[in-house]
């Protein structure tokens, strides 16, 4: 089977897989949609290329099963995670952020509020950015890959900015 | 409040996953490649497996092999010795030599009663 086989199947499925992330992911994990989906068809791949002429609602139920099972494995992978970067932080006992040295006081709050808004993945890199630590020390610190550190600095940033354009839209 | 933000963020990804051709192809392509990566790992697993069994299967052929040269040298060897001596021994025994060999147990004997008499 090639790529574009297996899109048309992705395709037609999606929708029910997205709906079962939507539900059981909980929502402060939003940027791990994409993993659970891969993961949800890597599972199911040799019963979604087996099966396809089997009737449609079987499969559907069964698809959003294996999507539902694997938000619930996620959510749970990421709460240890969680879990860890907060240790990292009660270790670290960082208060103030050195990033923000030429910012406005206004500017300067504005940041600080929309970074305790981040998912802490994201939060805790950023944090340590500020406090001067270089990439490699981030990276031993919390014990994942330098481009782990880089991908993760940038996703937060531009949340910072997806976040601020939240809060700038009329309600 | 970081609900709000999650929860705006998390419908408007779905919604734009779900009307994306885009991301189907990503899904799929990232999927597929996995499987081949794996279907490879798996097939490099398995021969470094079934080599490792030749490898020990070979060693224990040539080892068992060897042993049992070794057991048909020594049982040639024992064959020659007993040839040889035998042959010396009789030859001693016809010519009435006397000889370093003891000529049997039934003449120690013999000479052990004689004395005790």
């Amino acid at each position: 089977m090639n790529d574009k086989d297996f899109e048309k199947i992705v395709n037609s499925t999606k929708k029910i897989v997205l709906s079962a992330i939507g539900k059981y992911l909980p929502v402060r994990f939003f940027y791990a949609i994409d993993d659970v989906a891969q993961e949800t068809y890597f599972r199911s791949y040799k019963s979604l290329v087996r099966d396809q002429l089997r009737d449609k609602s079987t499969l559907n139920s069964w698809l959003y099963t294996i999507a539902k099972n694997e938000s619930l494995r996620m959510a749970k992978k990421l709460i240890k995670e969680e879990e860890k970067i907060k240790k990292a932080i009660e270790k670290q006992k960082i208060e103030n952020f050195h990033f923000i040295e030429n910012k406005d006081v206004h500017e300067v709050e504005e940041l600080k509020y929309l970074l305790e808004k981040l998912p802490l993945r994201y939060s805790f890199v950023l944090k340590l950015y500020s406090l001067g630590l270089s990439e490699k020390e981030i990276a031993q610190k919390l014990d994942i890959k330098i481009g782990t550190v880089k991908s993760r600095a940038s996703r937060g940033r531009e949340l910072m900015r997806k976040y601020k354009s939240i809060e700038m839209e009329p309600n | 409040m970081q609900n709000k933000y999650h929860q705006h963020i998390t419908s408007e990804e779905l919604k734009k996953k779900e009307n994306s051709h885009e991301w189907s192809y990503q899904i799929a392509k990232q999927v597929l490649n996995r499987r081949r990566k794996k279907r490879k790992y798996s097939a490099f697993a398995s021969s470094a497996v079934l080599s490792l069994f030749l490898g020990i299967f070979i060693l224990f052929y040539l080892n068992s092999n060897n042993f049992s040269e070794e057991s048909k040298l020594e049982q040639l060897f024992s064959l020659q010795v007993e040839e040889t001596y035998k042959e010396v021994f009789h030859t001693e025994k016809s010519s009435n030599v006397e000889s370093i060999f003891i000529n049997g147990v039934d003449s120690i004997i013999d000479e052990t009663l004689s004395m005790r008499d």
